[in-house]
C-alpha cells in the first residue's frame, strides 16, 4: 500500500516533469538488454596491467583510520564505455563472501594493443587482520555496468602484505614498521 | 488504513458541522510528500511497513487516559490520536481521526479540550475528551507543530516551524469546543525551525526552543513580545519550567575545534571552541539551567565525558587543555540526546531518544540544581513523556508503543501498542534497521554519547558549522552540518561528493574508530594481532593502555601518545561490539535481506549479511534512500516566485546549470548537462590568517576517496618544492566541492555554504555591496575577489533578489 501510493506519486510527478515545453509526451522506451563486451580482472602495477590469477599479488594497504583493503583493475576490449558503476562479490577462504561497490569506474585510453584499463577499484576489508589475509587467495567476480553495455569476469588475486607500514597523513610510507608523527 | 479512507474519515469527521459559533477551517488542504526517485526496480528497494510513530503525550487532569499523537513519517504522515486507558491494565480505547501528522498536544487546563497541533494540515484538531472525538478543527497555518495553554486556560501560545514564529489565539472553552476570540498570527518571531514550547507556573513567561536556530525564545505574555533570547549554542530539545527554573534538554555548545585555535567559535574573544575535545569526541549530551531572566544557573554533562574513547582528553591532562572540560560533580547526564522532559513536584523525567533511556533527577527548589537518579531503560527511540500519578508514559517514536512505568523503580508495567505494528515489530526491514541505528545509535558507540541524528534533528540540519575528521587541517576547518532529507537524489553525498549508501565509513568510524578494540587495534599490533586475539585476548589487551593514534590525536594535535586511559570496551574487535550491540537491541545479527544482502555477481544470489560494521554501514545508506524525509512544502508559486523562477533559468543568472530540476542538484543519478561531480570552489575558500586554505581535505581522506578532488601540490607550485614541504602550497590549492541540493531548502538552518559562513538565501546570492543588502549583511557570492562566481547576481535589482528568493524556498 505504501509502496503503491509513493509509487503513483512519483510516476505522476515524473511524468509532469517530462513534459517538454510543447507538452508533448513520450512513454519511456523498453528496457533493453544490455550489450556484453569483454573484459578480465586483474591488479596494475606501474601502469601495467596483470592478469588476475593465484599468484597475482594484491597489496593490502593499512591507512588513514585504519582503513585495510587492496586494488584490483578490469581491463577491457573493444567496445568498452567510458564509466560506468562495478559490483564485486568477493570470497577469501575461512571468511564470509562481501561485497565491494565502486560506483564510478572510468576506462582510460586504449592502448596500443587495443584495450583499455579501468580505474582502480579499492576492495576494503577494515577491521580484519592483514596477517591474516595475506598469503590467502582471494576470488572475485565483478559486474560492470554502464547504461547500455556490461561485462562479467570472474578471477583471483594473491593477497600479500609486502609493505608493512601504515599509510597515514605521512604518505608515502617508508621505513619499517609504524611511522607516527611526533 | 488506506490513506483515502483516512481522508474520508476526516472528511465526514470535518463535516459534521460544529456549533456555528465555533471556528471551522473552511477548506481542509493536507501537505503532499516529495516524489522519491528511489523506487522499483532499483535492487535495493523494498516496500517497507507503515508506521505511526508515537511522539507527544498528553494526560487527562484526571490522569485516567493518556493521548498519544501518532505523527507517521514526512513522506507518510499519521492521522490520529491514540486515546490510552491508564487503569490497571493499559489499552487503546480509540483512536481519534484528526489531520495529517499530529504532533504536539495541549490539554485545556479544565481538561475538557485537548488540542492536537497536524503540522501538515492547515488546521488544528480541537478534541473534546468528554465523548473523544473532534469537536471541531479551527484553520491555522500549516506547520503549528506544539502549544501550550496559560495556567487560566484563556490563551493558547503555538510554535510554527514554517513561519518561525509563536503564534497566540485567546480562547474561551464553551460547551462544545474552544472559542477563538482573537488571533496573533503568525506572532512572534522567534529562532529557526521553533518546535518544544512551555509556560512558567505563574503564566507570565512563555519559553520556545528552536531546534535548529538553537536558541530559546523568552516571551513575555503581557506584552506578548520576546523579551529575552538566549543562544544555547546546540539544539534546544524539550523545555520545561519547574517555580523559578527553566529546564532545557540539549546538547554541547562546542563545535569540535580545538580550544584555542582556529575559529572562535564560542565567541568569548578567543580562537577555538574552548572545549578540549575535538570531532565526534565533543559531542555531549546536556541539561541546561536557566532562571527566569534567562541568565545561566548550571549546565551539566555527559556522564561519559571522559574517559571511554582512546580520543577523550582526560580532566587531569593539562597539556591538553584537560583542565577545560566541565567539573566532574556536572556529569550527571546518563544518556544520549536528551529529547524531553517532564516533572512533577522536584521529581525530573527525561527521555533520552538515541540510547533508548530515560532518566531521573531530583531538582533543588532553592537553587536550580540537578542531583541525578537511575537511568532506566526504554523501547525504541523513546520522545515524549509524562507523568500520571505514579507512573511515568513514555512515547517509543519507533517501538510503536506507549511504555507505562512505575516512576520509582521504572520497571515496565505495560507496552501498549498504539501505533501500526501490522507490517511486523520495529525493525521489520534492513531499512527500519538503518532508520534504527540512525536515531539509536548510542548503543553502537564506544562511549555511548553520540548519534547522527544529534545533528540531524529531525533529519534536517542544526545551524552549525562543526569541524571534521576528513578535514587536512584537523579541529581547525570547518563543515556546514547537511541535512540528509533527500539523500536520494544528491549522491554522491557530503561537499566533497565522495560518499554514497555504501561506503560513508569515515563519518561512521567516529562512533566506534576501530583503535578501541584491543585485536583491530593497528597501533597496539603493528605486525597484527597474536593468533586468536578475538576468541581468546590476550594479557596485553587489559593491561595496555591504548597507544593512540596517527589519525586520531596526531592529526589534529600534533603529537600521537594518547591519553593513558584503559580499554573501554570487553569487545576484542569492532565487528564483535557491532553484533552483539545489534542482538542487544534488535534481537539478530544479520540483516534480513531484503536490502543489505550478499550478492553472487554471477548467479544474483542473494543472502543477508551480519549486522556488523558494515552491514549496519549499508542499512543506514538504505535507510536514507528509503525516504526522502523532505519536510513537505508550504510554500506556493506566487507571482513572486514565478518570477524568480524565470530569473533562476535564465542565462543571466546561469543558477539551473548546476542546478538543474527536477533536484535541483549535479548527481549520479541526475545530470542532465554531464557537468563534473566536483567542481572548483563558487565561493572564496575558508582561510586561515597567514592563508592557508583550511577548506582541503586530507591525504589519508582521499586516499581512502579517490573521488575526492583538490589540486595537487606539485600541479601548482612543482615537485621540488612539494617534496621539501608537502604544505608548501596550501594556501594556492583549491579543494573541489559537489552541488548541494536545493530540495527542501526552504526548512534548512540559516547557515549555509560549505562552512555555514552565509546567514541566509540572501548573503549566498548577493555579491558584495549588492544594494540589497542590510546593514550588518554581507554578499558571499565572490570569489578572490571576483563576483558572481555563484551565479550572476550582480545585475539584479533587489526586488528581484527577493524574487529569486522566493522560487527557491518552493523547492
Amino acid at each position: 500500500m505504501r509502496s503503491f501510493d509513493r509509487a503513483l506519486f512519483v510516476l505522476c510527478a515524473l511524468s509532469l516533469m517530462a513534459c517538454g515545453p510543447d507538452g508533448e509526451t513520450e512513454p519511456p522506451p523498453p528496457e533493453e538488454p544490455k550489450q556484453p563486451f569483454e573484459c578480465s580482472l586483474g591488479v596494475e602495477r606501474m601502469g601495467v596491467y596483470e592478469a588476475g590469477g593465484p599468484q597475482c599479488e594484491a597489496e593490502l594497504t593499512l591507512g588513514f583510520q585504519g582503513f585495510l583493503w587492496f586494488d584490483v583493475v578490469v581491463q577491457a576490449g573493444p567496445g568498452a564505455p567510458k564509466q560506468g558503476r562495478a559490483k564485486l562479490s568477493v570470497s577469501v577462504p575461512a571468511k564470509s563472501p562481501f561485497n565491494s561497490a565502486s560506483p564510478l569506474v572510468t576506462f582510460g585510453q586504449y592502448e596500443s594493443d587495443g584495450l583499455r584499463l579501468s580505474s582502480h577499484m579499492q576492495v576494503f576489508v577494515s577491521g580484519q587482520d592483514p596477517k591474516e589475509l595475506a598469503g590467502q587467495v582471494a576470488q572475485i567476480s565483478v559486474r560492470f555496468e554502464s547504461e547500455t553495455k556490461e561485462c562479467i569476469t570472474t578471477s583471483q588475486v594473491l593477497l600479500v602484505d609486502n609493505d608493512d607500514c601504515i599509510h597515514t597523513n605521512d604518505e608515502p610510507c617508508e621505513g619499517t614498521d609504524v611511522v607516527f608523527e611526533e | 488504513m488506506r490513506r483515502s479512507a483516512l481522508i474520508l474519515a476526516f472528511l465526514v469527521a470535518a463535516c459534521s458541522s460544529p456549533p456555528a459559533t465555533l471556528e471551522q477551517v473552511a477548506e481542509p488542504r493536507e501537505l503532499a510528500a516529495y516524489p522519491n526517485p528511489f523506487m522499483a526496480p532499483d535492487p535495493l528497494w523494498a516496500p517497507q511497513p507503515r508506521r505511526d510513530n508515537p511522539l507527544e503525550i498528553a494526560v487527562t487532569p484526571a490522569g485516567d487516559r493518556a493521548y498519544v499523537s501518532l505523527q507517521g513519517s514526512p513522506d507518510e504522515p499519521g492521522h490520529h490520536v491514540a486515546v490510552v486507558s491508564l487503569d490497571a491494565t493499559p489499552r487503546v480505547l480509540t483512536r481519534i481521526p484528526v489531520g495529517a501528522g499530529p504532533t504536539g498536544l495541549a490539554m485545556h487546563p479544565d481538561g475538557r479540550f485537548l488540542v492536537a497541533f497536524n503540522r501538515l494540515s492547515n488546521f488544528v484538531s480541537v478534541i473534546d475528551t468528554a465523548r473523544d472525538v473532534v469537536a471541531h478543527s479551527p484553520g491555522a497555518d500549516f506547520y503549528a507543530v506544539e502549544g501550550v495553554f496559560t495556567p487560566d486556560g484563556r490563551q493558547l501560545f503555538f510554535t510554527n516551524r514554517w513561519r518561525d514564529a509563536v503564534s497566540i489565539w485567546d480562547v474561551e472553552p464553551g460547551a462544545e469546543g474552544l472559542r477563538i476570540t482573537g488571533r496573533d498570527e503568525p506572532g512572534i518571531a522567534v529562532g529557526t525551525n521553533p518546535r518544544d514550547i512551555a509556560i512558567s507556573d505563574d503564566g507570565q513567561t512563555v519559553a520556545a526552543a528552536a531546534l535548529t536556530g538553537m536558541m530559546v525564545s523568552l516571551i513575555d505574555r503581557s506584552t506578548r513580545a520576546e523579551r529575552r533570547r538566549i543562544d544555547v549554542g546546540a539544539p534546544a530539545n524539550g523545555l520545561a519550567f519547574a517555580g523559578d527554573w527553566l529546564i532545557v534538554a540539549t546538547l554541547s555548545a562546542s563545535t569540535h575545534h580545538q580550544p584555542l585555535v582556529g575559529p572562535d567559535t564560542n565567541h568569548d574573544g578567543q580562537p577555538g571552541d574552548g572545549t578540549p575535545n575535538v570531532n565526534f569526541q565533543d559531542l555531549q549530551n546536556e541539561i541546561a539551567i536557566y532562571d527566569l531572566n534567562g541568565d545561566a544557573v548550571a549546565r551539566y554533562t555527559s556522564d561519559t565525558l571522559c574517559c571511554q574513547d582512546f580520543r577523550d582528553v582526560d580532566p587531569l591532562d593539562v597539556a591538553r587543555h584537560g583542565d577545560l572540560l566541565p567539573p566532574e560533580d556536572t556529569w550527571l547526564v546518563g544518556g544520549a540526546l536528551p529529547e524531553q522532559l517532564a516533572i512533577s513536584g522536584t521529581d525530573l523525567y527525561i527521555t533520552y531518544s538515541a540510547s533508548n533511556q530515560m532518566q531521573r533527577f531530583e531538582l533543588d527548589p532553592a537553587t536550580g540544581l540537578l542531583a541525578a537518579g537511575p537511568v532506566w531503560g526504554t523501547g525504541h527511540n523513546p520522545h515524549g513523556i509524562a507523568i500520571a500519578g505514579d507512573r511515568v508514559l513514555v512515547a517509543h517514536r519507533l517501538g510503536e508503543t506507549l511504555g507505562v512505568y512505575d516512576r520509582e523503580t521504572g520497571a515496565s508495567e505495560a507496552d501498549v501498542v498504539v501505533g501500526d505494528v501490522s507490517g511486523g515489530d520495529f525493525p521489520a526491514t534492513d531499512a527500519e534497521i538503518g532508520e534504527l541505528f540512525n536515531f539509536v545509535t548510542a548503543p553502537f558507540t564506544v562511549d555511548g554519547d553520540q548519534s547522527c541524528a544529534h545533528c540531524h534533528r529531525e533529519g534536517g540540519n542544526i545551524d552549525k558549522a562543526f569541524s571534521m575528521p576528513l578535514t587536512r587541517y584537523g579541529g581547525v576547518g570547518s563543515r556546514m552540518t547537511m541535512a540528509y532529507r533527500g539523500a536520494a537524489d544528491s549522491r554522491p553525498w557530503f561537499f566533497e561528493a565522495a560518499m554514497d549508501e555504501t561506503n560513508f565509513t569515515p563519518v561512521m568510524n567516529e562512533f566506534a574508530r576501530i583503535e578501541n578494540f584491543c585485536c583491530t587495534d593497528y597501533t597496539l599490533w603493528p605486525d597484527g594481532p597474536p593468533a586468536g586475539c578475538a576468541t581468546d585476548p590476550p594479557a596485553e589487551c587489559s593491561q595496555e593502555p591504548n597507544a593512540g593514534s596517527p589519525d586520531g590525536f596526531g592529526a589534529s594535535r600534533g603529537s600521537t601518545a594518547g591519553p593513558p586511559h584503559p580499554r573501554p570496551t570487553a569487545h576484542a574487535t569492532r565487528d564483535g561490539f557491532y553484533l552483539n550491540v545489534a542482538k542487544q537491541v534488535m534481537g539478530r545479527q544479520n540483516s534480513f535481506g531484503d536490502g543489505v544482502y550478499f550478492e553472487d555477481v554471477i548467479t544474483e544470489e542473494r543472502r543477508p549479511v551480519p549486522l556488523d560494521f558494515n552491514g549496519i554501514t549499508r542499512a543506514l545508506g538504505l535507510f536514507l534512500l528509503q525516504e526522502p524525509g523532505l519536510l513537505p512544502n508550504p510554500n506556493v508559486l506566487t507571482a513572486s516566485a514565478r518570477r524568480g523562477q524565470a530569473l533562476f533559468e535564465s542565462d543571466a543568472t546561469g543558477c539551473a546549470a548546476c542546478h538543474p530540476a527536477p533536484s535541483f542538484s549535479v548527481s549520479t543519478d541526475h545530470n542532465p548537462a554531464g557537468l563534473p561531480l566536483l567542481m572548483g570552489p563558487v565561493v572564496t575558500p575558508n582561510r586561515s590568517e597567514d592563508g592557508i586554505n583550511l577548506d582541503l581535505p586530507a591525504d589519508g581522506f582521499m586516499s581512502i576517496f579517490p573521488r575526492v578532488v583538490t589540486d595537487t601540490c606539485e600541479a601548482i607550485c612543482g615537485a621540488e618544492a612539494c617534496d621539501a614541504d608537502p604544505d608548501a602550497c596550501d594556501d594556492l590549492r583549491n579543494a573541489n566541492f559537489g552541488v548541494p541540493p536545493l530540495r527542501g531548502i526552504w526548512d534548512r538552518a540559516s547557515g549555509m555554504l560549505h562552512d555555514g559562513r552565509a546567514n541566509g538565501l540572501l548573503e549566498v546570492l548577493a555579491t558584495p555591496g549588492h544594494p540589497a543588502l542590510a546593514s550588518g549583511q554581507t554578499g558571499f557570492n565572490v570569489s578572490d575577489g571576483v563576483p558572481d562566481s555563484h551565479g550572476s547576481t550582480s545585475h539584479l535589482t533587489p526586488a528581484e533578489l527577493a524574487d529569486l528568493i522566493t522560487f527557491l524556498r518552493t523547492l
